[in-house]
């Protein structure tokens, strides 16, 4: 038996053809931007369509403009494959990751500008521009990617400069991990490692080694190095190896990984051992000396 | 009674543009190049018309279902189940303000979420005083004063102004130094992580506490940045109140996903916080979608295929199955928050197919759940744990086999980034190179 409850529902529409997919687009900060002033374009993703967990592509700008900086403050984006940089003049390269899918609003990365010609400049997406699926099999999803155009005045008065944060944080915390090389095509081991920072992104990574755990940043000697770094079964196995990360405002965050094997050299530069071996000689003396009392009186 | 509404309904459309008189059309004329019909909700008629199309009458309920040019699909009469999920919503309290954002609510089925309004009171539980926010996902709520406790929810709208969900309250007390702020109430607990080593010339101390509802005993994980920061166990009432402590200041990714007494893995809610240095923030409202398997990984057509999981107790949970026609199924969970459903496969074509599910429960709504597959063919088959090895590393990225798919494969997997020749089981979708596409099936089973 049907039953039909409504005769009359007036209902909707007339909207735009909307099309299920995510965006890539740029945001500026200050209008209007004469010869001369530096100013901020955010790359903003907007994925409320549907979860998406990778992206990778391009952005194009004339030499009109000159890329004085990428900062990485609001930045939503926690894992990097390639950071935005400045591959070839005028063509910023990125690719990042979002593991567990993100169905937002966010930013991506920040670019500051300046502008070094009066005209309209166009800053588009490239080609090769992509965002993929969060559906486990690395589907492409329907991209729509905005440019800007930008029309830069002739300079007048004194160039604006965008207010570009201090940075007042330090790199984020990080655990440094030791892996078989083979991973890596490496016969050794090899320690790998990776962290961001909130604000001005990481400038290098340094290792130093000590048979201290305790050591003290300005007793150690460090070495600028990358990830993965290969270890050396002869110098770095029986340390503990120190990573430090700094960041472009001379911040920096230090881990420690502990030592993957025991060697003797170790050993005798800790004190618990060194105090275990003197209570182990004391104790060893006195039971000698007991044991030969004990005989003196049996005899 | 609720009534069932069979056939297609006649529908008027008056073109304002260009035919200038009204003519007769039927659901099968919806497709146009120009228009879509992608929210058939009841509604007065003052909010029937455009300046191009209107849609003024219909004899009967014609279809739920979302419809485009591209893909143009229907669910007739009313046994589908459109809802939006509720915002996950943050609240941190500063100086006669308090700073709120939410995530995007998801409408499904037709729905469309256009706009958001938040509700603002000093008594919890309201009553609230509403102002339109516009379509944003966040905003600074100043004028307060110092050492009173603000209550907000979030409201999202439809395209025409009508508030179809409401978010859980969250609250936040504003102070003249940054420092305080408000947390939600909720049971449980868990603590905070963080890496080793030290920070030279800097410090803070804030915390973000996250609460909401998982299931009974399930274990929660919270993500920051990718990397495990907390897990909880969770006790009957299905409530969690994690805090996340030692925050710098800063955007953070966080994520947070369950795993029932099955061990079966929710799908996971990624929300961005934006956290002060030295002021704390609460995020509310995470209401995780419920786990999802099928007893079956291929079914004999016509014979039952059953559908469970968990999720929060005493909840109604909608199944959705892909086929031709969507079909839609609810279903109680109980207590325990455990739900079941068989239904028969008469009606669903040979061949693959998808269902996922998702939780209702005191007018908040759950995400939808992970997909999961089955067949229909001409036997059945029992899916057991081994017949579907979903953490096979060359189907989910854990290359180091720790049955854990985190930084350490992440890192691996970096380190053959557009590399010539990688070795195979690197390259997880076997296109002979490691790419964005690896990158991305890693990310999607990641656990951190």
């Amino acid at each position: 038996m049907y039953t039909l409850r409504t005769t009359l529902a007036v209902l909707l529409f007339a909207l735009p053809a909307l099309v299920s997919a995510a965006q890539l687009h740029l945001e500026q900060s200050s209008a209007p931007v004469r010869v001369g002033d530096t100013f901020i374009l955010t790359v903003m993703l907007d994925s409320t369509d549907g979860a998406v967990n990778a992206f990778e592509g391009s952005l194009h700008f004339l030499p009109d403009l000159t890329l004085q900086d990428i900062r990485f403050s609001g930045s939503v984006v926690p894992l990097w494959v390639e950071k935005p940089k400045q591959k070839t003049t005028g063509t910023v390269t990125f690719a990042g990751v979002l593991p567990g899918g993100f169905q937002e609003k966010g930013v991506l990365t920040t670019l500051v500008f300046v502008a070094n010609n009066p005209g309209i400049v166009h800053i588009s997406f490239g080609a090769d521009t992509e965002v993929y699926k969060d559906d486990g099999k690395g589907t492409r999803a329907p991209l729509q990617t905005t440019p800007l155009s930008l029309d830069i005045l002739p300079a007048s008065g004194a160039p604006h400069r965008v207010y570009v944060p201090d940075d007042t944080t330090p790199p984020e915390p990080f655990v440094p991990a030791v892996l078989p090389g083979h991973a890596f095509g490496q016969e050794g081991p090899v320690l790998v490692f990776d962290t961001q920072d909130k604000d001005s992104g990481i400038l290098y990574f340094e290792i130093a080694r000590s048979y201290n755990p305790r050591a003290k940043d300005a007793d150690l000697s460090w070495q600028v190095v990358q990830s993965p770094y290969v270890l050396s079964p002869a110098q770095d196995l029986d340390h503990y190896l120190f990573v430090r990360a700094t960041d472009r405002a001379q911040h920096t965050h230090t881990a420690s990984v502990p030592p993957q094997k025991i060697s003797i050299a170790l050993l005798v530069r800790q004190q618990w051992f060194v105090i275990l071996l003197l209570l182990g000689v004391i104790g060893s003396v006195i039971l000698f000396f007991r044991r030969g009392k004990h005989r003196h009186e049996s005899v | 009674m609720r009534g069932i509404f069979i056939g297609w309904g006649i529908l008027l459309f008056a073109c304002s543009a260009g035919l200038g008189a009204a003519r007769v059309a039927y659901a099968q004329n919806l497709r146009s190049d120009t228009y879509q019909v992608f929210a058939p909700i009841m509604a007065s008629g003052g909010w029937a018309t455009s300046d191009h199309f209107s849609l003024f009458a219909s004899i009967s309920e014609f279809a739920h279902g979302t419809s485009s040019i591209t893909s143009f699909t229907t669910t007739p009469g009313f046994a589908s189940y459109p809802f939006v999920s509720t915002p996950v919503v943050s609240a941190t309290a500063g100086a006669a303000q308090v700073a709120l954002s939410w995530t995007a609510s998801v409408g499904f089925l037709g729905w469309t979420v256009s706009g958001y309004d938040v509700g603002q009171s000093t008594s919890s539980g309201g009553p609230y005083t509403y102002s339109d926010l516009g379509n944003t996902t966040s905003s600074t709520r100043t004028g307060l004063t110092n050492g009173t406790t603000y209550y907000f929810v979030i409201v999202p709208k439809d395209t025409f102004g009508n508030r179809i969900a409401t978010s859980t309250q969250v609250s936040g007390t504003p102070a003249a130094s940054s420092g305080g702020s408000s947390g939600s109430s909720g049971g449980g607990g868990g603590g905070g992580g963080g890496g080793g080593g030290g920070s030279v010339g800097l410090t803070s101390s804030a915390t973000a506490t996250f609460s909401g509802r998982a299931y009974p005993g399930s274990t929660v994980t919270i993500l920051k940045d990718a990397q495990v920061v907390a897990t909880s166990r969770i006790g009957e009432d299905a409530a969690f109140s994690t805090a996340v402590g030692n925050l710098n200041g800063g955007t953070y990714l966080f994520s947070i996903y369950a795993e029932d007494s099955g061990g079966n893995q929710s799908s996971t809610i990624t929300v961005p916080v934006s956290i002060t240095a030295n002021v704390n923030t609460s995020v509310s409202g995470i209401f995780l979608a419920p786990t999802i398997d099928v007893d079956k990984s291929e079914v004999k057509r016509g014979n039952p295929i059953r559908v469970f999981g968990q999720s929060v107790p005493s909840s109604v949970v909608t199944i959705s199955v892909n086929s031709e026609n969507e079909l839609f199924f609810q279903t109680p969970s109980d207590k325990g928050g455990v739900y079941s459903y068989s239904f028969l496969t008469a009606s669903l074509e040979l061949g693959q197919h998808s269902t996922h599910s998702n939780a209702a429960k005191s007018g908040e709504v759950s995400r939808t759940s992970k997909s999961v597959t089955f067949a229909v063919g001409t036997k059945d088959v029992t899916k057991t744990k081994e017949t579907t090895p979903v953490s096979a590393p060359a189907v989910s990225g854990d290359i180091n086999g720790d049955k854990k798919i985190n930084i350490v494969d992440f890192s691996i997997e970096a380190f053959w980034y557009k590399k010539k020749n990688p070795p195979s089981a690197y390259d997880l979708n076997h296109d002979g190179v490691v790419n964005l596409i690896d990158f991305s099936i890693m990310a999607s089973h990641w656990t951190g």
